[in-house]
């Protein structure tokens, strides 16, 4: 009983096979589609014939009656004789029905389950995100940027506020952007540079505003076993090491 | 260069840009109105309840949708023409750089007062200090003056490649065995970022450029500075 009805579900769309055929009557048959038929079309509002093709005794005698003046049907009558031309009227032909909550349903479940194997993805295909995403770095990348004007007339740097050093207040749509961070001192902070930044970096000296590459030698450099100072650990040359 | 998930056009530096990003505003705008209309054409076509399957001909309606049409692409067409033709001007460029394609660096080659011949590779991540940008900083930068017409002569040394700076309009196509020429006028000092436009191997998308333009008089002192 109820694997019919999950067929009726099904077959009422798509595939006819005799199950769900048999789960309701309105899926009728054809024997020779060339023949004129019935249908409950609004563009078609004249069927090529009458809904009952074989009137019983009672109906045969009504169509009789139908032959004298018409005022003299009931309304009972009248609706009879409508109910052997056509099967639905036509505001049942036209109305609406559940099908959208099936089809509503069947789609957000199947992405449910596309959004589990996402999850499951992230946890055991991906690798880590590469360092360029750690919070502190896109601040300081948001930092350079706005001290580069990058795109300084409807861009980025349109939205900052030079004087107040901080984001303009804007309409409150605004999605909001990462902060960068308050002062140089900030930047210069151990944490910034931690060992999984760099640890063995060419040899090459950076003037102090940090944006200049300077002449480089041909030795590699690294950080000093636990030296962090407050400039952030000191590069020396390992030439001599 | 663009923020992250940046769709819009980047903000223009050279008066070239600027013309294109209005025309692209204005190709834009005729897109979005047509589309519009489309979409409420199908929309009402797809919700109506009234059924007319006897219309057989609309000589009237016929005509009206094919010369309009017309006249809106003609609208498009004569301002895309203008700006197609103001970006091949040459107005008497005062500096001329080569910019040879590798796979998968670029070489810079400043030979007009001297011999200045660099690479540019892109920085690994990990050579990168604080605060850069992944995929996008090089180890030397292309120097280059603000305010004066600047002439970049394009090749390849080996396969396609192709040298843009979105911000400046500018992306030619680097051919190997032909000289391609594009110039510009950079109205904003500061540092621009581009990417390898043409497929040319596995590190394609490792292969940025970064144009620095500083003000003309620093430009003219020579390379003390950053070397």
């Amino acid at each position: 009983m109820l694997a019919t009805r999950v067929f009726s579900l099904v077959g009422k769309r798509a595939i006819s096979t005799s199950v769900c055929v048999r789960a309701h009557e309105s899926v009728v048959k054809s024997e020779d589609f060339m023949l004129p038929a019935y249908v409950d079309r609004r563009d078609y509002p004249l069927p090529d014939v009458a809904h009952v093709k074989h009137l019983s005794a009672s109906q045969k005698a009504l169509k009789e009656k139908e032959k004298a003046s018409w005022s003299s049907l009931s309304m009972d009558e009248k609706v009879e004789l409508y109910r052997i031309k056509f099967k639905e009227s036509f505001a049942e032909m036209n109305r609406r029905s559940n099908e959208w909550k099936t089809v509503v349903g069947t789609a957000m479940f199947f992405i449910g389950i596309t959004a589990l194997v996402v999850m499951w993805e992230k946890l055991y295909v991906y690798g880590p995100l590469p360092q360029t995403f750690d919070k502190e770095w896109v601040a300081m990348q948001t930092k350079r940027m706005l001290d580069m004007k990058v795109n300084p007339i409807q861009g980025l740097a349109s939205k900052w506020d030079y004087e107040k050093n901080e984001w303009k207040k804007l309409s409150p749509g605004l999605i909001l952007l990462p902060v960068p961070p308050k002062t140089s001192s900030q930047t210069a902070d151990p944490v910034w540079r931690r060992e999984h930044i760099f640890t063995w970096s060419p040899c090459a000296e950076r003037s102090r505003d940090g944006w200049q590459r300077g002449a480089s030698c041909q030795h590699w450099r690294g950080r000093e076993e636990g030296a962090v100072t407050p400039e952030g650990g000191r590069d020396v040359c390992l030439w001599n090491r | 260069m663009a923020h992250p998930v940046q769709l819009s056009l980047q903000d223009a530096t050279s008066p070239i840009m600027e013309e294109l990003i209005t025309f692209h505003d204005h190709a834009f705008m005729a897109m979005s109105l047509i589309s519009f209309l489309v979409l409420y054409a199908l929309l009402s076509t797809l919700t109506t309840k009234l059924t007319n399957t006897n219309i057989t001909d609309a000589q009237e309606m016929e005509t009206i949708w094919t010369i309009l049409p017309a006249i809106i692409l003609i609208l498009i067409a004569l301002p895309s023409l203008r700006v197609l033709y103001l970006t091949d001007e040459v107005n008497d460029p005062s500096f001329t750089i080569k910019s040879i394609g590798h796979q998968w660096y670029w070489t810079y080659e400043y030979t007009d007062y001297g011999g200045l011949i660099f690479n540019s590779y892109m920085l690994p991540p990990l050579f990168l200090n604080p605060g850069d940008l992944r995929l996008l900083e090089v180890d030397n930068r292309v120097v280059l003056p603000i305010e004066a017409p600047v002439r970049m002569m394009i090749t390849s040394q080996d396969v396609l490649h192709s040298w843009t700076i979105p911000t400046l309009g500018l992306k030619t196509d680097a051919v190997p065995g032909r000289l391609n020429q594009t110039v510009f006028t950079a109205t904003r000092p500061g540092v621009y970022y581009g990417q390898c436009s043409e497929i040319c191997g596995a590190n394609h998308s490792f292969m940025p450029i970064v144009a620095e333009l500083i003000p003309l008089k620093i430009f003219e002192m020579g390379p003390v500075l950053t070397l």
